[in-house]
C-alpha cells in the first residue's frame, strides 16, 4: 500500500459518508448560525462577540494552512513531472506525477499528455475534497468547542447580574429573571450536546475506518522506509507519514479541547454567584454541575474516544506492528 | 387442561422459545398440555438429543486422544473440541438453571401503565418486538449458512491423514480416513457403504443442532437486552411530557392538545377503564379514580387543550403552584416513571443472575480456541480449504463473541444517557416536586446498568476490542516465533 492508494481510500470514504449525510450535515451547520449559537451581548457581554472572532481567526489559519500544504504538495508533484517532460524528449525521463498505467502506451507524444491531464484534473480533485472535508469537521468542532467556552462564560455570571438588578431596583425577589437566565443556560447547554450527538452520529464509523487505516499505513509505510537506502525516497516516505498522522492529530486535538471544554462548564458552574438565591435555584447549579461531569465527546465507531489517548495509541500500536513485521523480515 | 396464557416477554419471544424446544433444549413450560404422558415425551425427546450429542462429543474427543502424536492434529482437534464445548456447555447450563430462566421470562408478565403515556409504551414495545424478530432471522440465516458451508468444505480437499513414516524421518505417509464433517472415533468402521452415509448424516444432525444449541440461547439473551434498551427509550421519551405536565401555571403554558392527544380521542375512556383498573397493580393513590371519574371534565379538556380551565375543577393552589388535582396526576406520573425504571433494573438483574456463568464459561472457551486458532493462522499458506476452515472457525467465534457485546454496550449507552435526556427535558420549568424528582433521577443513572460475566468482566465493545486486539497480539507473537 502506498500514499496515494492510501489518500485515494480515505478520501473516497469521507466523500461517501458526506454525500449521504449532506441533508444533516447542511443542517448542522445553518443551527451554528442561528440562536442561541449567535453571540448576544445582552447574555455574556462583549466577550462572546470576541471569542467568535477568536474562533473564526483559528478556523480560518487552519484551513489556509491545511490548503497551503496539501495545494502544495500537489503542484510540486504536478510541476515536477511537467519538468520532467519538458526538458526531457526521451520518454524514459518521462513520469506520470501519481504512478504509471500499464494497460496504455505512453511512449509516444499525445497519449501521455492526456494521461497527464487526467492525472492531475483527478488528484486536484480528491485534494479539495478530502481537505476540505477534514477542514469542516475540524473547524465545526473548534466552533463547538468555543460555544463551550461562551456557555462558561454565561453560568459564571449566573446571579451576578441579578444581584445588581436587586440593588438598583430595591426588589428582594428576583425568581424570575433567574428563572430566564436559567432556561437561557440550560437550553444552551443543551443544544450544544445535540450538535456533538449529531456529528458524532454521521462522523463515528468514518473516524474508526480513518484510525484503523491510519494505523496499518503507518506500520507498512515504516517497513517500507527500512528497506529504501536513497535519503530522497527516505525523506519522502517521512513526509509523508507526517501528513498522515498530522491529519490524525488534528482531529485528537479538537477532540481533546471539546472533552476539557465541557469539563469546565461545570467549574464555571461552581464559580457563580448562587450564594444567597432560592434553594431551587442553587439545586439547578447542582444539576448543571451534574450533567457537564459527563462530558462531550467524539468516538470513534464507539470503540475509542477521539484524543490524545487515542492518538497515542495509535502510534505506540504501529510501532509495535512495524517492529514485529522487521523481525519476520529479519529472520527470514 | 389449561390453555396457558401468552404475556409479557413469553409472547414476545414466543418462535426463539418454540424453536428452543424443537432443538431439544430443557425447556418445558409455556406448553398448552402439561399432561404426565405428554410431558415424559418431551422429557425423552430432549433427553434422545442429549444422549446423541454427548455421544459425537465423546467420539470427537476420542479422535482427539487417538491422533494426539502429531501437534498439527491435535491443535487442530482441540479447537474442533472447544467449538463443541459452547454447545454442551449451553446445554447442561440451561438444564441446571432453567429455574432462572423462567424467572427472568416472567419478570414483565406484570407491567404498570399510566393512561397518558399507553400510546408511547406500545410504540416502543412494538419496536422491540420488531427489533427481536429480526435478530432471530438473522441468527437463523447464520446459522443455516455456516452448517451447510462446513457441509460443503467436508467435499472440498483431501480426506487424509498425514504422518511421518516410521523408518524415514523425511517421508510423509497419509492414511485415508473417513470423509466426515468432524474428524472422529467410531467404533464401526465407516470408512464407505451404509455405515459412511449413516455416520454423515448422524454428523450433519450434530453440527446443526449443536449451532442452534448454542445461537439461540444467545439470541434470547440478546432479545432480553434489546427489550430492556428498548423500555429504557421510552422512559426517557416520556420525561419531556412529564415535565410539561408539571409545568406552573403562570411561567408555560405547555400545548396539552400534544400532551392528552390519544390515537382516537373518543377510546380515552376505554384505555383509562381497561388498562388503569385492571393492570394497575401499583396504584396506592385511590384520589386518582376521583381524578379520572371526573373525565367527562378532562374529556373535554382533551380537545380544547387549555391548562387554566382546570382550576375551575376545585381544589385550591397547592404548595408546587398546580391544583391538587394537577399535583396528584403529576405524582402518578412520576410513580409511573420510577416503578417502571425499578422494573427494567429488576429485570436486567435478572438477566445478569441467569446468563452470567454461561457468558464467563463461553468467553474462557473462546479464548483458548481463539488463542489455538492464531497459532493454526500462522500455517496458512494458500488459497485452500484449510484456510477456509480456520478463517470460518475465527470469524464464527468472534461473531458470536460481537453478537452479545454489541447489545450489552447499547444497554450501557442506552442506561447512562437517561441522565443526558433527564436535563433535556425542560426541567426548569417544572414544579419544585418534579425538578426534584429528576435530580434523583440524575443521580441514580450515574452508574450505568450492564450485564457482567460473572462480576469477572462487563460485556461491552470493549471487551470485543480487548478480544480481537489479543488475538492479534497473538497472530503476531507466533508469526515471530516461527
Amino acid at each position: 500500500m502506498n500514499y496515494i492508494d492510501f489518500i485515494i481510500f480515505i478520501g473516497f470514504c469521507k466523500t461517501i459518508v458526506v454525500l449521504r449525510n449532506k441533508i444533516q450535515f447542511a443542517q448542522i451547520m445553518n443551527k451554528l448560525h442561528r440562536e442561541p449559537f449567535l453571540p448576544d451581548p445582552k447574555r455574556g457581554g462583549k466577550i462572546e462577540e470576541k471569542l467568535i472572532k477568536k474562533c473564526v481567526w483559528i478556523t480560518t489559519v487552519q484551513t489556509s494552512i491545511y490548503w497551503l500544504c496539501g495545494g502544495c504538495s500537489v503542484l510540486g508533484t504536478i510541476l515536477y513531472s511537467l519538468f520532467e517532460r519538458l526538458t526531457h524528449s526521451d520518454y524514459h525521463y518521462w513520469q506520470l506525477p501519481y504512478g504509471p498505467l500499464t494497460f496504455v502506451n505512453m511512449t509516444y507524444s499525445p497519449n501521455f499528455e492526456i494521461v497527464w491531464c487526467y492525472q492531475c484534473v483527478s488528484f486536484c480533485l480528491v485534494a479539495v475534497t478530502y481537505t476540505s472535508i477534514d477542514s469542516l469537521v475540524a473547524a465545526i468542532l473548534a466552533h463547538t468547542c468555543y460555544q463551550f467556552k461562551i456557555l462558561q462564560n454565561c453560568v459564571r455570571s449566573y446571579g451576578k447580574t441579578d444581584h445588581e438588578t436587586k440593588k438598583v431596583e430595591n426588589t428582594t425577589d428576583s425568581s424570575s429573571g433567574l428563572q430566564a437566565t436559567l432556561k437561557r443556560i440550560v437550553d444552551y447547554h443543551t443544544a450544544i450536546f445535540d450538535v456533538i450527538e449529531e456529528m458524532e452520529a454521521i462522523f463515528n464509523k468514518l473516524l474508526l475506518t480513518q484510525f484503523t487505516g491510519t494505523l496499518c499505513y503507518l506500520c507498512i509505510c515504516a517497513y517500507q522506509a527500512t528497506e529504501v537506502i536513497d535519503a530522497a525516497r527516505l525523506l519522502r516516505h517521512l513526509l509523508e507519514a507526517v501528513c498522515i498522522i498530522l491529519q490524525v492529530l488534528l482531529i485528537c486535538y479538537w477532540g481533546e479541547q471539546l472533552y476539557s471544554e465541557s469539563e469546565k462548564v461545570g467549574f464555571a458552574a461552581y464559580e457563580s454567584h448562587f450564594i444567597g438565591t432560592k434553594f431551587s435555584f442553587q439545586k439547578s447549579i447542582a444539576f448543571i454541575i451534574r450533567r457537564s461531569q459527563n462530558p462531550a465527546q467524539l468516538t470513534a465507531g464507539k470503540f475509542a474516544v477521539v484524543g490524545f489517548l487515542t492518538f497515542a495509541w495509535i502510534l505506540r500500536t504501529s510501532y509495535s506492528a512495524f517492529f514485529m513485521l522487521r523481525q519476520v523480515k529479519m529472520k527470514q | 387442561m389449561m390453555k396457558f396464557k401468552k404475556a409479557g416477554l413469553v409472547a414476545d419471544l414466543f418462535p426463539n422459545i418454540r424453536l428452543m424446544q424443537t432443538s431439544g433444549h430443557f425447556m418445558f413450560n409455556y406448553h398448552s398440555e402439561t399432561t404426565g404422558a405428554v410431558h415424559g415425551l418431551r422429557v425423552l425427546y430432549s433427553s434422545v438429543h442429549l444422549v446423541l450429542v454427548m455421544a459425537q462429543f465423546g467420539f470427537t474427543f476420542g479422535n482427539l486422544v487417538q491422533e494426539s502424536d502429531d501437534v498439527n492434529d491435535l491443535a487442530a482437534n482441540t479447537i474442533t473440541v472447544l467449538f463443541f464445548t459452547h454447545t454442551l456447555t449451553k446445554y447442561l447450563y440451561f438444564a441446571i438453571r432453567s429455574k432462572l430462566f423462567y424467572r427472568t421470562l416472567g419478570i414483565w408478565n406484570q407491567a404498570n401503565s399510566h393512561p397518558l403515556f399507553v400510546e408511547s409504551n406500545n410504540r416502543y414495545h412494538a419496536l422491540s418486538l420488531k427489533k427481536m424478530r429480526q435478530l432471530l432471522i438473522i441468527v437463523l440465516t447464520a446459522t443455516i449458512f455456516s452448517a451447510s458451508s462446513w457441509t460443503t468444505i467436508t467435499f472440498f480437499g483431501e480426506s487424509v491423514r498425514v504422518r511421518k513414516d516410521p523408518e524415514n524421518e523425511n517421508i510423509t505417509v497419509s492414511t485415508e480416513i473417513p470423509r466426515l464433517l468432524i474428524k472422529s472415533w467410531y467404533p464401526w468402521d465407516a470408512m464407505s457403504g451404509l455405515p459412511h452415509l449413516l455416520s454423515l448424516i448422524y454428523q450433519v444432525y450434530y453440527v446443526f443442532f449443536s449451532m442452534c444449541h448454542a445461537n439461540l440461547l444467545d439470541s434470547l439473551f440478546c432479545s432480553w437486552l434489546i427489550f430492556a434498551c428498548e423500555q429504557l427509550m421510552h422512559l426517557k421519551e416520556i420525561l419531556k411530557p412529564l415535565m410539561e405536565l408539571s409545568a406552573t401555571l403562570d411561567t408555560y403554558v405547555p400545548k396539552t392538545a400534544d400532551l392528552f392527544r390519544a390515537p382516537s380521542a373518543n377510546s380515552q375512556d376505554n384505555l383509562v377503564d381497561n388498562d388503569f383498573n385492571e393492570k394497575n397493580n401499583h396504584n396506592d393513590d385511590l384520589d386518582l379514580r376521583g381524578i379520572y371519574s371526573t373525565r367527562q371534565e378532562l374529556g373535554a379538556h382533551y380537545r380544547s387543550g387549555a391548562l387554566q380551565t382546570f382550576n375551575s375543577g376545585g381544589g385550591g393552589i397547592g404548595p408546587n403552584g398546580l391544583t391538587k388535582k394537577q399535583e396528584l396526576m403529576v405524582r402518578s406520573a412520576i410513580k409511573y416513571w420510577v416503578e417502571r425504571h425499578k422494573h427494567v433494573v429488576r429485570l436486567v438483574t435478572a438477566i445478569g443472575d441467569s446468563y452470567g456463568i454461561a457468558l464467563l464459561l463461553h468467553m474462557l472457551t473462546s479464548t483458548i480456541m481463539l488463542t489455538l486458532l492464531a497459532y493454526q493462522a500462522t500455517k496458512i499458506d494458500g488459497v485452500n480449504p484449510y484456510a477456509f476452515s480456520v478463517i470460518g472457525y475465527l470469524l464464527y467465534a468472534l461473531g458470536q463473541v460481537f453478537h452479545f457485546c454489541i447489545f450489552g454496550n447499547r444497554l450501557i449507552e442506552e442506561s447512562s444517557s437517561v441522565m443526558e435526556a433527564a436535563y433535556s427535558c425542560h426541567w426548569y420549568d417544572g414544579s419544585e416536586e418534579a425538578k426534584t424528582f429528576v435530580q434523583i433521577v440524575c443521580q441514580q443513572c450515574q452508574k450505568a446498568m450492564s450485564i457482567s460475566g460473572a462480576k469477572f468482566f462487563t460485556i461491552s465493545l470493549d471487551l470485543f476490542a480487548s478480544v480481537l486486539g489479543a488475538v492479534v497480539t497473538y497472530f503476531m507473537v507466533l508469526i515471530q516465533l516461527k
